[in-house]
């Protein structure tokens, strides 16, 4: 026999926190794109974009400050290490889970614990995103935000055009990564599953129940 | 109840109010009102004529006498130099080099000797004094703007078209133009009640001079220069005091190639036809309005009271103030008179002291103010303040300037920018100028972008290397006793109504092209071929009132923006020729011209290496962006597809 459990996944730090890395990242993404292409109908005005994407560039740095505080004094940072196994092996298990199994109607091939709630494929595009894409954006971002009072910075990244096609390419890949996390949500039990988790901190998880009377 | 006392007491109030009002006097709470002060009107009313210091002047001849003794001309060089070192202020004199080649090293100078195409002159190297057909040239053209001394010394330097607060220019550019060399200084005092000349005689009136033969300097009005003696030769737009109205023409040279006005009326009280003119509540010239005059920033280099003292190559770095200054009778023995002078890309006599003068920064802590923009200190090193200080001028300014043919009177076919329809005829709305972003290049390999103005020009060029056609022989080919030769009329007059007027006078077509050429050569002109240029003007006055400065950040951050917009600088190619870019070498962009339908459009190159958010655009960078953002959603598109499609399959099975 097997039961319905609530567990908690995140807490309400947690939770708190990454919500305001997406709505940090959205607007970053949306105010990019209008300084990017201020012709662009779905532009705003150049200059409240600027505005906007310094704000929303500052929360989402002392957001993610705190976030890796967070993760490095409660010795959290591990969850986001990728094993060798799930990198080679366990990677192609789950990635044929996303191309065919889920057509087919097959379970989900991970369990998602609280203590092991990233899957495989999902600890590598975090680990890309957060070790190469995110401090990209920072770096770049920072020599071009600091231009002004600290122009060393961006002299030192090779001047304000190749600084900023970094800033680019590195903004292209993040929209990317936030439609695919979006979209990703949508692969749980039902389509709103981990989106509920994600606001509630909760999940309904089958457990056997290990008591069971003979 | 508290509604019906409220209603009383304002009442009540009311009532005293209106009862002061017909008495005449003031409301109780009306606020002080400050007295009616305009900045000409701070401190005690001004003298109608304000006192000289400068002592009374004893009038010299060319000998040394007193002109009231010997009845001769007045000689500057005898009188001022009595206490200045003229020959000094001769040689340190850049003014005397104006229309003469320049010493430095501008393409025209090798082949051309000095090219101005904007009047079709062509100024050789002087020869030996001023002698038979040159001096004809120089009394005839250069002497109404020339201030005298240098190359043609037989013309004293002329103090007095500076110094004097009314110089008659009339009639020393008549007394020039005469012949009579010697009476130029003279005549310049002739505007006074101090001397007349008569059939190129002087005749002193000795009632007005004292018993040692002087003049008191108040009675002659010497001074600091005013506006009106740089006006005499730079501008002849309008006087300080009078509403702007002028017409386009090279008598307004600054107005014609800058678009510029250094006046402080108003716009919106100007004479001129201009768009949107009541809305223009803003002086022509900010500077002109807060009472700054022409002297007060072109003034004498070592002048004790403004030299800066700030040379980049001798100064001390911690110094902000040198006192060690020049003591005032030094700097009146021997004023340097290489006035202060800004960037600019034109090419004049005075290139060696470009950036001399005292900059906005020197007066202007831009920093404290323009809290609006972000990233100043990176703006101000990359614009000058006049890129978004002076946005629009107001007044046409020369587009194109065609000398492959002539216009019946012999003038060159010209156009203008701002305007739509005749130039000069008042029904002519003037639409203003945006004028051209470029990249001026500034000591220390710093560079900057600066607003200006780009002028085209067209003509022959004969032999190797290249020199202009001169325009006797153009005339000569084009005209026949006073009509346009049969063989041009054939090529170009296509209604074949006898006359060439409007779009007949272009040379569109290498068949036109070919008759102008055998025209020219069948009057001597070897190997004639068509020239174009392009000539940056710097803008550096028409600067508007605060409100007016441009602070849309998509004047510049936008892909039409001010510096990556394509520029038309001329309705057609003459000859199919697309003009070459001749400058001082200041300005640092390369030009490409293109010609279409719409004329010859100049394509902004980048602005070296400035990149400029929402224009640049790093094209593969793009790409690679939207190919991986296209092929995310493609991928989420596709895979969220099929589960629905499989999940809406299954739910029908069931």
């Amino acid at each position: 026999m097997s039961r319905l459990m609530r567990v908690q996944f995140y807490s309400l730090y947690e939770r708190i926190w990454h919500w305001l890395q997406a709505l940090c990242g959205v607007l970053l993404v949306l105010s990019g794109f209008s300084i990017a292409f201020p012709e662009s109908r779905l532009a705003q005005n150049f200059e409240s974009a600027v505005a906007l994407h310094h704000l929303a560039a500052w929360v989402l740095l002392v957001n993610a400050a705190l976030g890796l505080f967070y993760n490095l004094a409660g010795g959290l940072i591990r969850r986001y290490v990728p094993r060798s196994e799930e990198i080679f092996r366990l990677s192609m298990h789950h990635a044929r889970y996303y191309l065919l199994g889920i057509f087919r109607g097959e379970p989900h091939p991970f369990e998602k614990t609280p203590e092991k709630r990233l899957l495989p494929l999902q600890k590598i595009t975090y680990f890309v995103i957060l070790n190469l894409v995110l401090p990209l954006l920072v770096v770049t971002g920072l020599a071009k935000i600091l231009a002004d009072d600290y122009p060393w910075l961006l002299s030192f990244l090779g001047g304000m055009k190749p600084v900023t096609i970094v800033h680019r390419l590195a903004g292209w890949a993040m929209a990317s990564f936030i439609l695919l996390h979006v979209y990703m949500t949508t692969t749980g039990k039902h389509w709103w599953t981990n989106l509920k988790t994600m606001l509630t901190g909760y999940e309904e998880v089958e457990q056997e129940d290990a008591h069971e009377n003979p | 109840m508290r509604a019906v006392l409220f209603s009383m007491v304002l009442t009540s109030l009311w009532s005293v109010r209106l009862a002061q009002a017909q008495q005449g006097e003031a409301p109780p709470d009306a606020r002080p009102r400050p007295p009616q002060v305009t900045l000409r009107q701070v401190g005690p009313p001004p003298h109608e004529q304000p006192p000289s210091l400068h002592p009374a002047v004893k009038l010299l001849d060319g000998n040394g006498e007193s002109v009231i003794a010997s009845d001769r001309p007045l000689s500057l060089s005898r009188t001022c130099g009595a206490c200045h070192d003229v020959a000094f202020i001769e040689q340190s004199n850049y003014h005397r080099l104006a229309f003469q080649p320049l010493p430095t090293s501008g393409w025209n100078e090798k082949d051309f000797a000095r090219w101005e195409p904007l009047v079709y002159r062509w100024n050789e190297p002087p020869q030996a004094g001023l002698e038979s057909a040159q001096r004809e040239l120089w009394l005839e053209i250069f002497a109404p703007r020339h201030v005298g001394g240098g190359a043609f010394a037989s013309v004293e330097l002329n103090c007095l078209l500076c110094h004097l607060a009314r110089p008659d220019n009339t009639a020393r550019i008549q007394a020039l133009r005469q012949g009579w060399v010697e009476l130029a200084a003279t005549a310049t005092l002739q505007g006074s009640d101090l001397v007349k000349i008569i059939d190129g005689h002087s005749s002193w009136m000795k009632d007005k001079f004292d018993a040692e033969g002087r003049v008191g300097a108040s009675h002659l009005r010497l001074g600091r220069p005013g506006n009106d003696n740089c006006r005499l030769c730079h501008s002849r737009v309008c006087r300080c005091s009078e509403p702007v109205l002028f017409e386009n023409s090279l008598e307004n040279w600054s107005a014609e190639t800058t678009g510029t006005v250094f006046s402080p009326a108003r716009l919106l009280s100007s004479g001129m036809n201009l768009r949107d003119k009541d809305r223009l509540d803003s002086p022509w010239d900010v500077h002109a309005e807060r009472l700054l005059g022409c002297a007060d920033c072109h003034f004498a280099p070592n002048n004790p009271a403004l030299d800066r003292k700030l040379d980049p190559e001798n100064s001390i770095p911690h110094l902000a103030f040198d006192a060690r200054r020049l003591s005032r009778s030094e700097y009146l023995w021997r004023p340097d008179h290489h006035l202060v002078t800004g960037y600019s890309a034109r090419l004049s006599a005075a290139e060696a002291f470009s950036g001399t003068m005292r900059n906005c920064a020197d007066c202007h802590q831009a920093e404290k103010g323009h809290a609006f923009l972000p990233f100043k200190r990176t703006h101000f090193a990359a614009l000058g303040c006049a890129a978004c200080h002076v946005p629009r001028v107001f007044t046409p300014v020369r587009q194109m300037t065609d000398w492959t043919l002539l216009a019946p009177d012999g003038q060159p076919l010209a156009t203008h920018y701002g305007v739509q329809g005749p130039v000069n005829d008042p029904l002519t709305l003037i639409e203003g100028v945006e004028p051209t972003l470029v990249l001026q290049k500034l000591p220390g390999e710093r560079r900057r972008l600066q607003p200006h103005t780009l002028l085209s020009f067209w003509y022959w060029t004969e032999g190797d290397p290249a020199r202009p056609v001169k325009l006797d022989t153009l005339k000569q080919a084009l005209f026949e006793g006073g009509s346009y030769r049969k063989a041009l009329l054939e090529i170009l007059d296509q209604n074949g109504d006898g006359r060439l007027q409007g779009t007949e006078l272009r040379l569109d077509n290498e068949k036109k092209t070919q008759v102008v050429a055998g025209l020219l050569a069948a009057v001597g002109v070897k190997n004639p071929r068509v020239r174009g240029e392009l000539r940056p003007q710097t803008v550096s006055h028409g600067v508007l009132k605060k409100s007016f400065a441009l602070r849309q950040c998509t004047s510049c951050h936008h892909p039409a923006g001010r510096l990556e917009r394509q520029q038309v600088v001329a309705p057609y190619a003459p000859a199919g020729v697309l003009p070459a870019a001749v400058s001082d070498g200041s300005i640092a962009v390369s030009w490409q011209t293109v010609s279409g339908n719409e004329g010859v459009r100049l394509i902004p190159q980048n602005q070296a290496g400035f990149y400029i958010h929402g224009a640049s655009r790093p094209a593969a960078a793009d790409m690679l962006g939207f190919l991986l953002v296209g092929l995310t959603v493609l991928g989420v598109a596709v895979h969220g597809g099929l589960r629905l499609w499989i999940w809406r399959r299954a739910k029908r099975s069931q």
